[in-house]
């Protein structure tokens, strides 16, 4: 990386001119250029690799179990059996049309590459193939960055800086790690891609360009509900070079093109299908779709009547044009043709309406309000070169930097309220970081060289200071280098799916639970088995144990999903009637008392009994709290909570387990405190599996008893 | 399966003298024979296991017994604390039905004991189960297990209304139920018995109990005057009173297996099987009768035993009601058949079982369809219905459960899908105005373009 940054200071100064290239300036620009990219098209690969070395080429965490095996399901069965799939094993018994549920670019983008590879007889397995999609969609990120740094600031240095940037900004890496294949992975690559056709297109007015753009925009609305970013943020942009003067016959063909084309194609992607002309998110864009039309009729009649007479007219056409469209809008917000704005855009909005009204959108831990410390944690050096970027866009003006500024003020708010929209504001910080540095540098390397034929100082100590400034950015940038890989493989790099503890003498420590439990499921269980579960692991179950499941991720139905809540945060009694009413053969639950890992179900257990509760008033939160307040498991813990499903299945036979030295038995190393009810026995369940860590325990439910 | 097929054990000794050529044929002609009587079904549960307070009992229940071994039972006769006692051998059961004589044993011999009995009945065998006054624990556990409580120790029935008449001075515990006149306290299920409820008076003279099990139902009840109680200390309050005082019972268990629970032992004796009975009445209106005790143990015996009311579904299909094929999937709104052939065990062989009370009910969390089968008199039965517009898995259930019957319960889960892409209707009449305005369009834009090409 410091060769890169050094390779981008020398492009601009030339210092590498003197050697002995024999080739034009320019050529050698270009070549170093190409040279840079592809470093950094491999760093930023290659640094995503961490969890591969260190485990294995495993599928990640919750959502990319789903989204490999519906790729599976694609490549197996092909596109149209996979856009009518209708899965009968998730979602018990109601069933998920997954084709009309899903963002599909992610498999098609993954069955594309698998389909290529095999073409030209490279047998690559699907799931390297997915394992390793989005390490190479984030290289292809780190490229379009430097064509959409290189447009804003209408530098090649700048979107070299941007482009080594954003190859390793922690940020970007949470979601784009090697088996990690989800929808971010390769959505921020169409953002970018999108933002930078945009800029482009209204850079040059260019129909090609616009069309490309709408193109970009169709790939992004097939690959992640993030698009409404985009239809929110250049219809904003358009409205802020409408209002400040700047419009142009450019902006409109871009923006005309983009709209029209862009919607209509998003239209073919059955999960948005008419909510693109009818929901909410996407009134801003049509109003200022409309707004344009309005605005270009209008200066066309100007220049045919009078000033005297457009006046008036203007007068009386403005107020039907706004008039009509207000009527329209509140007609149809009314009659619930335009849908209302749903809880997660709500929660944008207004960052504490989920955790008042939809505790499904609220125990979402991707979901919750970002913590200042993640800031730094993500961006490290960019959360202070971002505002210094930003005074350098505001100091020079012009369309394409008034885009990155927009983008940057609006992403910044949205990763305040949510910890996962730190991915959209990673790239932007990238690209306004990048115009800070190269900004400075170029100015005192200006001063360290000093400029020929300019002998004077324009200030005193004037190469010094250049010197002392070059030196501590250069010292800045080593140090984010270092941030970003520790961050990297410290944080970002373990699949979830297995877990690594360091023991006391320092070696590595594997629990493998997950994939024991899930392998026993499918060697021991009949083929049509249903398991409860919390709605968490949901696509792993489905996905590795290939059972069918009640809930999963996909948090479609609440009722659903509270039912289950119920029934886990019920006695046994009412919850056996649930299970038996939903044909439940195995609950599995997941605990961590043993091995003292934390994200276990009782510690969920508040967001089962909240959820629960939003459907059934009998289920109270504070029926699990002690008198003053706490949530506590042992002796002093509440009775309802000591005898729930949830608690019982948990700690079934626990209270005869020796857990720590010096400490009685029974005591739980994740709540650091020895269980309130350990003797009790199970009425309507049965113990069928427990993982060597009992990190998940599997319970067989009873048939009814057999005398009655 | 309970009921299998099952040959005759051709146990061919041999004989060393006969010339080689006539071991063939008798061997082929014995395989012949054992193939034609398995042809012909017959109950192979005929494996009995009598366990006894003690052996006499065989003399003075002798009648009972050598009416089962006429129906073809192999009874083992063995006393409750025999220690050779086993009801299992390598895991498989020796005994297809249990008879327990024994209603104050206060331990089992052998390998037999309360749970292993308990497991012989969720097996899915059958159990008489015989109590009597001074009932032991063991046995009490059981009939607990079996959902039934038998009242306290040294307790008894006792009716100072409906007594026999050679208990005039007696306590009155020799209860007489007359089924012509009492017909609630008999059961009048058909199933259970047939006959019996038009025989002779029953008498009975034992241990009450009450029924604490959702799945037992009383056959043999006392009347509005009867009531249990001790009678060296006649100062307690009666524990059941009335029609609560349930002398013999019966459980079908979900697995099907069968239990009778009856709280005398000597309502299967030889003496009352021959006696006379007649209510005491101060009037003398009532004239002695042969006591009907035979036929009701007998028939009791025959529906423990399996010998009636066990059904059986075969054919168990669906399709679609156009195509008559079954699909893995099928889509919302298509016609369904759903067939279904029950017949019923007569004793001797299958024969079609045709009730009006056949429902089939397709579920999903709640019950879409709920229909009754048209049954043909051979008992096929068949019902054709159109999907919910809802997709799911749905349940096809048919649940059969009528007191005396075994219960039939047969669950499909089928996936019901939406329509495919191309399974909509194409053109469909409302959108005519919106294929007009595309139309419409297209031709404008080719006349504006014309236009605005070439005029000048």
């Amino acid at each position: 990386y410091q060769r890169r940054v050094r390779g981008c200071i020398a492009m601009k100064t030339q210092t590498f001119a003197r050697i002995a290239f024999r080739l034009s300036s320019t050529k050698q620009e270009i070549l170093l250029r190409i040279v840079v990219l592809t470093l950094i098209y491999i760093i930023a690969f290659s640094t995503r690799l961490f969890s591969v070395i260190r485990f294995e080429s495993v599928i990640h965490e919750f959502d990319p179990y789903f989204n490999f095996r519906s790729t599976k399901y694609l490549v197996n069965e092909g596109f149209y059996n996979f856009i009518n799939w209708f899965d009968s094993a998730a979602w018990y018994p109601l069933g998920r049309i997954v084709g009309g549920t899903i963002y599909p670019g992610l498999m098609l983008t993954a069955a594309a590459v698998y389909w290529i590879a095999h073409f030209f007889h490279v047998t690559l397995q699907i799931r390297n193939v997915c394992v390793l999609l989005a390490p190479f969609f984030a290289s292809n990120t780190a490229l379009i960055t430097y064509l959409f740094a290189k447009e804003v600031s209408d530098s090649a240095g700048t979107g070299l800086v941007a482009s080594a940037m954003i190859a390793i900004v922690p940020g970007y890496i949470s979601r784009s790690v090697a088996g990690s294949y989800d929808n971010e992975g390769i959505a921020i690559f169409a953002l970018i891609l999108t933002f930078y056709l945009w800029v482009k297109s209204v850079k040059t007015g260019s129909l090609f360009y616009s069309t490309l753009c709408a193109l970009a925009y169709f790939y992004m609305v097939s690959a992640w509900g993030g698009y409404v970013f985009i239809i929110n943020l250049i219809p904003m942009h358009v409205l802020i070079l409408l209002f400040t003067g700047r419009y142009s016959n450019r902006l409109y063909i871009a923006y005309c093109t983009l709209y029209v084309l862009g919607t209509i194609l998003a239209m073919q992607i059955s999960f948005v299908g008419f909510q693109a002309v009818q929901s909410a998110e996407h009134m801003l864009a049509l109003g200022t779709f409309g707004l344009l039309q309005l605005f270009v009729g209008v200066n066309w009649i100007k220049k045919h009547i009078g000033a005297e007479l457009f006046q008036s007219f203007f007068r009386i056409a403005a107020s039907i044009g706004i008039g009509s469209f207000v009527t329209a809008l509140a007609i149809g917000q009314a009659t619930g043709y335009i849908s209302p704005w749903t809880g997660r855009f709500w929660t944008l909005l207004d960052p504490t309406y989920a955790k008042e009204h939809i505790p499904i959108i609220a125990s979402v831990s991707e979901h919750q309000p970002t913590t200042w410390s993640s800031f730094f944690f993500d961006l490290h050096l960019l959360v202070f070169l971002f505002p210094a970027g930003m005074y350098f866009c505001f100091r020079r003006l012009t369309d394409a930097n008034i885009f990155a500024i927009l983008y940057g003020i609006t992403s910044v708010y949205f990763a305040g309220v949510m910890v996962r929209l730190m991915l959209v504001l990673a790239p932007i910080s990238c690209v306004l970081s990048s115009i800070a540095v190269s900004e400075t540098l170029d100015t005192y390397l200006k001063f360290v060289k000093g400029r020929k034929g300019k002998k004077v100082e324009e200030f005193p100590a004037q190469k010094e200071i250049g010197l002392v400034m070059v030196a501590g950015l250069t010292v800045l940038l080593v140090l984010y280098v270092f941030h970003c890989t520790w961050v990297t493989s410290e944080a970002y790099s373990s699949p979830s799916i297995v877990l690594a503890a360091k023991q006391p003498d320092g070696s590595r420590m594997i629990f493998d639970d997950f994939r024991e439990a899930y392998w026993w499921l499918r060697q021991n269980t009949e083929p049509d088995a249903r398991v409860m579960s919390w709605w968490d692991y949901g696509y792993q179950i489905s996905a590795m144990a290939n059972r069918t499941v009640l809930v999963d991720n996909n948090t479609w139905n609440n009722s659903h999903i509270a039912l289950v809540g119920k029934a886990f945060a019920s006695n046994e009694d009412t919850a056996y009637q649930i299970m038996r009413q939903l044909d439940v053969d195995y609950v599995l639950v997941i605990f961590g008392g043993l091995t003292g890992y934390a994200s276990d179900d009782i510690n969920k257990f508040l967001w089962m009994v909240r959820i629960g509760g939003s459907t059934d008033p009998n289920i109270k939160e504070s029926d699990y709290f002690t008198p003053s307040g706490e949530f506590r498991v042992d002796s002093q813990g509440s009775s309802v909570l000591l005898n729930c499903l949830m608690y019982k299945l948990c700690y079934y036979r626990f209270g005869q387990v020796y857990t720590e030295k010096g400490r009685s038995s029974g005591y739980d190393r994740v709540r650091n405190t020895e269980i309130g009810n350990k003797d009790f026995e199970l009425d309507y369940l049965d113990e069928a599996y427990t993982s060597q860590h009992w990190i998940v325990r599997i319970y067989k439910v009873r048939s009814p008893d057999n005398r009655g | 399966d309970r009921i299998t097929s099952c040959g005759i054990n051709a146990e061919y000794g041999g004989d060393i003298f006969l010339p080689r050529m006539r071991h063939i044929y008798i061997a082929s002609f014995l395989l012949l024979l054992a193939l034609l009587v398995s042809t012909r079904t017959q109950v192979a549960q005929n494996r009995v296991l009598v366990l006894l307070e003690d052996l006499n009992l065989q003399h003075t229940h002798s009648i009972f017994f050598s009416q089962l071994k006429e129906r073809g039972y192999q009874l083992n006769f063995f006393s409750a604390d025999d220690p050779s006692l086993a009801l299992t051998e390598y895991g498989e059961y020796l005994y297809d039905q249990l008879i327990l004589f024994a209603p104050t044993i206060d331990e089992f011999g052998g390998l037999i004991d309360v749970p292993s009995i308990l497991d012989f009945i969720d097996d899915g065998h059958n159990l008489l189960l015989v109590a009597d006054i001074g009932v032991s624990d063991p046995i009490r556990e059981i009939a607990s297990e079996c959902g039934v409580e038998f009242d306290e120790e040294n307790t008894r029935v006792i009716d100072h209304l409906n007594f026999d008449i050679r208990d005039f001075d007696g306590y009155h515990d020799l209860v007489v139920i007359d089924p012509s006149t009492d017909k609630d306290q008999i059961t009048q299920n058909k199933v259970v018995l047939p006959t019996a409820q038009k025989h002779g008076p029953i008498l009975y003279k034992g241990i009450t109990q009450s029924l604490e099990g959702s799945l037992n139902f009383p056959i043999l009840t006392g009347s509005h005057s009867s009531y249990s109680a001790n009678i060296k200390s006649s100062a307690e309050i009666p524990r059941t009173i009335g029609k609560e005082t349930v002398l013999v019972s019966a459980l079908q268990a979900r697995n099907n297996a069968r239990v009778v629970i009856s709280g005398s032992l000597s309502l299967f004796s030889d003496r009352f099987f021959a006696s006379n009975a007649q209510k005491y009445r101060k009037d003398s209106s009532t004239t002695p009768k042969a006591s009907g005790n035979y036929q009701f143990a007998l028939e009791l015996s025959q529906w423990v035993f399996n010998e009636r009311g066990v059904l059986k579904a075969s054919n168990i299909r669906h399709y679609l009601a156009e195509e008559k094929v079954t699909p893995s999937v099928y889509t919302i709104k298509q016609d369904v058949t759903y067939e279904i052939e029950l017949q019923e065990w007569n004793g001797n062989s299958w024969v079609p079982f045709v009730t009006d009370g056949l429902q089939l009910e397709v579920i999903m969390l709640d019950p879409y369809i709920r229909t009754s089968f048209k049954a043909n008199t051979t008992g096929r039965y068949s019902v054709t219905f159109k999907l919910p517009d809802v997709y799911g898995v749905f349940t096809f259930k048919v649940l059969f459960e009528q007191v005396g019957y075994s219960s039939l319960e047969i669950n499909d889960r089928i996936p019901v899908r939406p329509f495919r892409h191309n399974e909509y209707e194409r053109f469909i009449p409302t959108a005519y105005p919106y294929y007009a305005s595309c139309f419409s369009m297209l031709v404008g834009l080719f006349l504006f373009s014309v236009v605005y090409l070439f005029s000048k």
